[in-house]
């Protein structure tokens, strides 16, 4: 009995200060744990990133996260550049409204819209089915494919009926004969 | 030479004196967008003496933009539709036509045989005017009208909703009341020749006013 004492209290001493090792090693290791196995039941599955979440590809805000409405002038400025774009009548102004098509405000989406209607630039086609997929509200991307597809339609100009309309106009210009 | 200075100086005083023509009225941006949709029809002799008749429709698209290329085709532009509208211009009581407009140029009529402006046939309003003892009446009224106008020569029918609202006109120091209007119609018709059916939309932004003197100079009246 007492020729075992020494050898248990090499055994104690030795136990603890193995404890006291991986007491002190404990904080250094959870610094340098990775995510926890995803089959892990006990954690929840980490987020890829630390800071808030994050959308890939903007969006248009919903009807509650409507941006401020657009003073008088800041509104008349937009309409006006619209206008420009349209009295262009040039696949240019397909650019200038590509824009405003998706705009945080619905009027002057709305706007761009009808315009790149009556800009008539097939150029607009793509430009109209693209946006449709990036609107939030169903019927405005039905109206931006919509007035695509009208888009696609032959031109009436191009017509022989344009052409005879032409005509006559011309015919009713002439001077008659002295 | 004092005389011929004294002269002078009294003639271009006169001249500056004399103000230029005012023309008081409105101009809207109207927007037409419709399809015309044609008939075409291939007869086909088959065995027997028999005949078959096949029909197909072909569609296209008419803007605005085709109306004022027509009336550059026809010469009746300056060579380019770049700047130039389709616009309703009117006069103080809110009568007037279809026009080609272009900053700096003098307004065009357009053709009736390629577009005529709706003429309201009937109408249900809402809303108010007033009418004070003395001065100039104040609308503000919305209605459901029915009217008819022509595309492309033929006869059409529109149904939609007119604003009508009371605003002025300031040219120098004199303010002119004028009647602003817009309007937005679905219309229907059909084409003057061949079967063909006609749809689409007319609208007319708000009008604005305007002094109608540098797009209608002298006598010319919308």
């Amino acid at each position: 009995m007492i020729a075992t004492l020494p050898r248990m209290k090499a055994h104690l001493f030795s136990a603890a200060g193995v404890l006291l090792i991986a007491l002190a090693l404990m904080p250094w290791s959870k610094s340098r744990q990775g995510p926890p196995e995803p089959s892990d039941p006990a954690r929840p599955a980490p987020s890829k990133s630390s800071g808030p979440a994050r959308r890939e590809t903007p969006s248009l805000p919903s009807a509650q996260e409507a941006m401020a409405p657009l003073e008088p002038t800041e509104l008349a400025g937009i309409l006006q550049r619209i206008e420009d774009a349209v009295t262009s009548y040039d696949p240019a102004g397909v650019k200038v409204l590509k824009d405003l098509l998706l705009d945080s405000h619905v009027e002057v989406r709305t706007a761009a819209r009808e315009a790149m209607v009556q800009l008539g630039e097939t150029d607009g086609i793509p430009v109209l089915r693209q946006a449709a997929t990036r609107m939030q509200d169903p019927a405005e991307a039905r109206a931006c494919r919509e007035a695509a597809d009208f888009l696609e339609l032959p031109s009436w100009s191009d017509t022989q009926d344009a052409r005879e309309a032409t005509a006559e106009l011309r015919g009713e210009n002439e001077p008659p004969p002295p | 030479m004092k005389f011929a200075i004294l002269s002078f100086a009294l003639g271009s005083g006169a001249a500056f004196a004399q103000t230029p023509a005012v023309k008081p009225g409105t101009i809207a941006t109207v927007s037409l967008s419709a399809t015309i949709a044609t008939e075409s029809v291939v007869t086909q002799n088959l065995s027997g003496g028999a005949k078959r008749k096949t029909y197909t429709t072909g569609t296209v698209r008419l803007l605005s933009r085709d109306i004022l290329e027509a009336m550059r085709t026809a010469s009746l532009l300056d060579g380019n539709i770049k700047g130039w509208t389709l616009s309703r211009l009117a006069n103080t009581s809110d009568v007037g036509n279809l026009y080609a407009t272009k900053a700096g140029k003098t307004a065009v009529a357009v053709p009736a045989t390629l577009l005529t402006q709706p003429v309201v046939q009937s109408y249900a309003s809402t809303g108010t005017v007033i009418t004070p003892a003395t001065g100039a009446e104040t609308v503000k009224l919305k209605r459901q009208a029915y009217a008819t106008l022509t595309v492309r020569g033929g006869a059409s029918n529109a149904a939609g909703n007119q604003k009508l609202v009371g605003g002025g006109v300031k040219i120098g120091s004199q303010v002119t009341p004028v009647l602003l209007r817009s309007e937005s119609y679905s219309l229907i018709g059909k084409a003057a020749t061949g079967n063909s059916v006609i749809g689409g939309t007319y609208t007319t932004s708000q009008s604005s006013p305007i002094n109608l003197t540098p797009l209608l100079p002298g006598a010319t009246a919308p």
